[in-house]
């Protein structure tokens, strides 16, 4: 029996007082991958914000390890080796791609920058070769590749990953989920927001389905697969 | 912020019932308000605090107007007495180079700060929050900063060099309003009295109309919203320069009616210290709510009075209100009492509570 | 030539007065976005307190503003403690904390008053001579300040690009949500912010009072100047800040000598209205970043 390291327990959250989320649960085992899948705008992005603690949780619970982290201000939950990568863009485009590498590894003690940085350049040698770039001035592939080794240089445990193909060429995105399967191979734990559903079902290894701020649907990916009514009203077919 | 704009929940009638509770609650506090300023003269408290009321006057329909600007459209405009002190200005110097009565000079000052107005209004357009406050800022010290140090002489009185605004001394001698010819010595204050409180009860019967109607809703949503409210085809533009126009010719007219009462305008209008006074009645009373420019205004002036002996004591006290206001109270005087009303009377009030509870959702 | 002369040596003195105040102004706008008005009050303080000490203690000089600084630490961690802490997750906050400042500021100058009265005194930090440039004198007094602010960006662009807090601080300003992605606890780094923008007011304060009388109010007008300065180089823009305050005292004097010295300061006005309207985030402005 795994171990629970993740508990999402009737959440409810949301932006100035009006809820998104609403009564939601999930939880994650150690070593698990986990995906959500559901239409754009419908919270997948405001559950992960509320896990890494970046709005208040209105309702419910969300623990760690058996303890809450309710009212725990963001940078302490990071401090308990959650690594959030978000969506889109949210690098540090007036700074350089080595300082936005450096940015990730900040609780990290000094003597193990180098060798973070060095496992960081391994996996992606594009970013060594434009360290002393902008970030700004990365294309759109580069910079999802900065985000991913920027949350590699923090090693922590529990990975929210949201989007992580979203507007990518297919070879990107084959490159990018190599990096997340060596991380669950490593015995990291995932919870992974993917709108490709193709890409989650061979990775994840337990879906939800998320329909305006509540799971309409959990189960194992080949479950998801035989679910015609489901992939045909919210996937396209 | 404090009033509920549409109705979230509920069905219409009970929404309308609660509307028109509201309405009778507003008279009620308004005709109690107003036979109480009404009776004060009676008791012949004595010119000091006559004046007292009268300046209270003028101020609540500074703030009630700069309260639809800043509070109710949310445009952080803190040229407020710039515009009061120019309509005020054009009227005395109508008064004072061509000798027009303060009464004629009002309306054309009341004119000229429309304008004025609409320009600051459509200057603001492009900018965002704390530019809109430093844009502002720079007009009013600008005005301040040219009145202050005019001192070319444009004519002589016996030895004594004027210049065209007056300098740093402001205008003197322009007229005042009469009321010292058509009543008697005694009574002149009276007459000033009574119109600062017509001018109230016109202002502020002008600022709850335009808080409950569409355009109140409308302002609103730009404040608390502006993509939003811009992607539902509100018109900021419109709106904007539409509560600027309105807001400035109340304003500009009070300028007048301030000029016209002390009989004397100047650049120290444009102090910052005044300034502050005056944003505190806001503050303290409740931004964007009906009733906070006058509560804030009453609160202010009577600390104000308390305080007259305390030197410096009492503009750190007024700094560490408007701190403490600002920081913890966010909706002044009239949200704790709304927030105390709604939460802790209406629920224990069986027939106040069946209205609110089916019409109107918190 | 003259003309030349008074207008470069008057503007570079003005410049290098400005140019301390803008740089903490634009640096508390750019990480925090806070537009601190009470930064005029903490130029008094940072005047009064080397003032202060070197009257009524014997210190020297040089202790007195060393010990300013200090002062200006605490100053700055005060406020933070009194409204940023409080506000900063308000939405309304780029103009709250405007308001809330403008509170403080009037309760800082006026306990100024009640303590050391509303009189100018004379800055202890001052140099009186001068060196002849031509038919000018440029007063030693103008290069101290010069040296002085120029020291300051220095070491505050050094720190910025080249320690991990300083990293922090510009992660902070860029992205709030990124950074505390990263770990940064957003709270801490805006009370570092406060406090190095007050260990620089406190500086400016005392170069400031070296060389105009000082009184609690002192801080006024440099601080409606420090505003001018940043939105012309845009809020948040350190380096171009600190170019535009000699930019800007080059324009003043040429304008004071031109037409007069009482349309100097509306004339700045009427420079930053008309660059509001034509830029509203400033020539060099974008949105609100920290630059360096
Ligand atoms: N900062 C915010 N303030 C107010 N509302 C927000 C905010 N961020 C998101 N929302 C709203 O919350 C809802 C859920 O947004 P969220 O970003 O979680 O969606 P999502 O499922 O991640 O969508 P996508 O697939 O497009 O990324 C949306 O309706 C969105 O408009
Ligand atoms: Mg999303």
């Amino acid at each position: 029996m795994a171990t629970t390291r993740l508990e999402v327990d009737g959440l409810t959250a949301g932006y100035h007082g009006q809820p998104v989320l609403r009564d939601l649960s999930l939880h994650v085992n150690d070593g698990g991958a986990v995906g959500i899948i559901g239409p754009n705008g419908h919270g997948k992005t405001t559950l992960l914000r509320a896990i890494s603690s970046l709005i208040p949780i209105m309702g419910g619970d969300i623990r760690l390890d058996g303890a809450s982290i309710k009212g725990v201000r963001a940078d302490r939950v990071v401090q308990q080796g959650v690594v959030h990568i978000p969506q889109g863009d949210l690098i540090f485009t007036e700074l350089t791609v080595l300082k936005n590498l450096t940015m990730g590894a900040y609780l990290a003690p000094k003597s193990e920058i180098g060798s973070r940085l060095k496992g960081v350049f391994e996996i992606f040698p594009r970013l060594e070769e434009r360290q002393g770039q902008m970030a700004s001035t990365l294309s759109g592939g580069e910079r999802r590749m900065l985000a991913l080794g920027r949350g590699l240089m923090s090693a922590g445990r529990i990975m929210l990953i949201d989007e992580p193909s979203l507007g990518l060429a297919p070879i990107v995105v084959d490159q990018i989920y190599d990096v997340i399967r060596d991380l669950k191979a490593e015995g990291r734990t995932i919870l992974i927001v993917e709108e490709n559903i193709s890409r989650i079902v061979d990775f994840a290894d337990y879906v939800y389905l998320v329909d305006h701020g509540e799971f309409v649907w959990e189960g194992e990916p080949d479950e998801l697969m035989r679910h015609e009514k489901i992939l045909e009203t919210y996937l396209g077919g | 912020m404090t009033i509920p704009s549409t109705p979230a929940h509920g069905s219409s009638g009970a929404y309308a019932a609660a509307r028109r509770q509201d309405l009778r609650l507003d008279l009620a506090i308004g005709f109690a308000l107003l036979a109480i300023a009404v009776i004060i003269p009676i008791l012949s408290p004595g010119k000091y605090i006559l004046g007292q009321f009268t300046l209270f006057f003028i101020w609540a329909c500074v703030v009630t107007q700069w309260n639809l600007v800043f509070g109710v459209a949310g445009v952080y405009s803190l040229a407020q007495m710039a515009v009061f002190f120019l309509g005020g200005y054009a009227a005395a110097m109508l008064g004072f180079y061509l000798e027009i009565s303060i009464w004629y000079g009002a309306w054309v000052g009341a004119v000229f700060a429309v304008f004025v107005s609409v320009v600051i209004g459509a200057a603001t357009l492009r900018l965002q929050g704390p530019y809109v406050l430093l844009l502002t800022l720079a007009i009013a010290v600008v005005i301040q900063a040219l009145v202050q140090s005019d001192v070319n002489c444009f004519f002589y009185e016996g030895k004594i060099c004027y210049p065209l605004t007056g300098g740093p001394r402001g205008l003197m001698k322009f007229g005042d309003l009469g009321f010292r010819d058509w009543l008697a010595y005694k009574q002149a204050p009276l007459g000033t009295y009574y119109l600062g409180l017509l001018l109230l009860v016109i202002n502020t019967i002008f600022a709850f109309v335009i808080i409950k109607s569409p355009f109140g809703s409308a302002f609103r949503a730009l404040r608390d919203n502006q993509p939003l409210a811009s992607s539902r085809g509100i018109a900021r533009v419109k709106y904007q320069i539409l509560v600027f126009a309105l807001s400035g010719f109340f304003t500009g007219l009070m300028g007048s009616v301030y000029a016209g009462h002390f009989r004397t305008i100047g650049p120290a209008l444009l102090d910052l210290d005044l300034l502050l006074f005056l944003f505190s009645m806001l503050v303290v009373g409740g931004l964007g709510s009906r009733w906070g420019p006058i509560i804030g205004c009453i609160i202010i002036m009577v600390a104000n009075e308390l305080m007259k002996d305390l030197g410096e004591w009492r503009m750190i006290a007024f700094g560490a209100i408007t701190v403490a206001f600002i920081v913890l109270l966010r909706e002044g005087v009239v949200g704790v009492i709304q927030s105390v009303w709604r939460g802790y009377i209406v629920p224990r009030v069986p027939w106040l509570s069946d209205v609110r509870r089916s019409g109107l959702a918190e | 030539m003259t003309a030349f002369l008074v207008i470069f040596e008057s503007g570079l003195s003005l410049g290098a007065m400005y140019a301390a105040a803008s740089i903490a102004l634009s640096l508390v706008w750019g990480s925090i976005g806070m537009l601190n008005m009470a930064l005029g009050a903490m130029l008094a303080i940072g005047g009064y307190a080397s003032f202060a000490l070197v009257e009524y203690l014997p210190v020297p000089w040089w202790l007195g503003f060393l010990a300013s600084l200090g002062v200006g630490f605490i100053a700055g961690a005060v406020l933070y403690y009194v409204t940023v802490k409080w506000m900063y997750r308000v939405p309304t906050f780029d103009t709250s904390i405007v308001i809330a400042t403008v509170g403080v500021a009037i309760v800082i100058e006026n306990l100024l008053v009640k303590i050391f009265t509303a009189y100018a005194k004379k800055q202890p930090f001052l140099v009186d001579d001068g060196i002849l440039m031509g038919s000018v004198t440029m007063r030693y007094q103008s290069l101290i300040n010069l040296g002085i602010a120029l020291v300051i960006m220095l070491i505050l662009s050094w720190y910025l690009n080249r320690t991990r807090a300083g990293t922090a601080i510009l992660a902070v300003a860029q992205d709030r949500d990124a950074a505390q992605l990263m770990g940064v606890p957003v709270e801490r780094i805006f009370l570092l912010v406060m406090v190095i923008a007050g260990v620089i007011a406190a500086a400016s304060g005392v170069l400031l009072t070296a060389v105009i009388p000082m009184s609690p109010y002192v801080g006024h007008e440099p601080l409606l100047k420090a505003f001018i300065i940043c939105v012309i180089a845009g809020l948040g823009n350190l380096p171009a800040a600190f170019v535009a305050s000699f930019v800007l005292g080059w324009f003043e004097s040429a304008v004071s000598y031109g037409a007069g010295a009482r349309y100097g300061f509306p004339a700045m006005l009427v420079l930053v209205i008309i660059v509001l309207l034509w830029k509203p985030y400033g020539v060099f402005g974008r949105r609100r970043v920290t630059r360096v």
